[in-house]
């Protein structure tokens, strides 16, 4: 396995990971909670809020902006 | 006076400070985040325009807190409340709804990507078109007011403790390809950042467009939160 694969494994298991966290969440028999309502919560703060939306207009800015 | 002249509760003053912000460092990490986030972006070659973005974010609201900070002491809310950021509020939610719901709104994002994603990378053209929506929705989050969280809302540490290690754990897997890359400012095959792997993938008209469609869909489903 080399480097390349061995990083892109890595990517693959936290992408995994994060779907059956949010699978987990969906069934609602533990105290996880979406994705979605997680961010709902974050979000009903100014600091929060700001916070999270920055990080998203970061990356499109990241991708496209010079 | 000399820092060896400090008298004791001199010292437990500045020890409860410091713990004071370490704790609220701990309850609201956005600020801490955001620097780290900008320290990185930077030193890994990005243009200084997004480390700014984020610095100036951060400084913003360091400012925001310390002044909501003293408007409570001084018995004046420091929600929004007496303001008209509710009714702005509301309005602007009802503008995201129609937003996905029309067609004629539909029309224009569908058109927004399939042209900006014609603009080569990091070209002036994109580079407005994008920060334009991007500006708009940090504006946008800074001006709703604060929301005490509902009772459906409310969430145990657990299951934010999860979401934050698997957050954690990417940023550092990513964090650690970064810093195995040949240098910092150099994208590696063999330790691919996420923004290498995603290079093939924007390197064509239809891999912008999509690209493009999903971040815009992102921010307005985070606007409606």
């Amino acid at each position: 396995m080399s480097s390349h694969d061995f990083t892109i494994a890595g990517y693959v298991l936290m992408a995994a990971i994060g779907t059956g966290i949010q699978l987990l969440a969906y069934v609602g028999r533990t105290p996880i909670p979406t994705l979605g309502a997680l961010l709902g919560r974050v979000m009903r703060t100014r600091s929060g809020r700001v916070g999270v939306v920055t990080g998203w207009a970061w990356l499109g800015m990241h991708f496209f902006v010079r | 006076m000399g820092v060896n002249d400090a008298t004791e509760p001199d010292l437990l003053g500045r020890r409860a400070k410091a713990d004071g912000a370490i704790a609220r460092a701990l309850r609201e990490p956005v600020i801490p985040v955001l620097v780290l986030a900008g320290f990185f972006d930077l030193i890994s070659g990005d243009p200084v325009v997004h480390g700014t973005l984020l610095f100036t974010v951060a400084l913003a609201l360091g400012l925001d807190a310390i002044r909501r900070r003293r408007q409570e002491r001084s018995g004046v809310p420091a929600d929004g409340s007496g303001s008209d950021a509710p009714a702005t509020s509301t309005l602007f939610r009802r503008a995201v709804a129609y937003v996905r719901l029309s067609p004629v709104a539909l029309m224009v994002g569908l058109s927004y990507v399939v042209i900006v994603g014609t603009f080569a990378r990091y070209s002036w053209p994109v580079s407005l078109a994008v920060f334009a929506p991007a500006a708009l929705g940090v504006g946008v989050a800074w001006q709703e007011p604060q929301r005490p969280p509902l009772e459906h809302q409310r969430i145990g540490r657990s299951g934010v403790l999860v979401w934050a290690a698997a957050f954690v754990s990417l940023g550092l897997w990513e964090l650690t390809n970064l810093f195995l890359q040949p240098s910092l400012t150099r994208g590696s095959q063999a330790h691919p950042t996420i923004s290498v792997l995603m290079n093939p993938v924007l390197a064509t008209h239809a891999g912008r467009s999509i690209f493009l469609a999903a971040w815009l869909a992102f921010g307005l489903f985070l606007l409606e939160r």
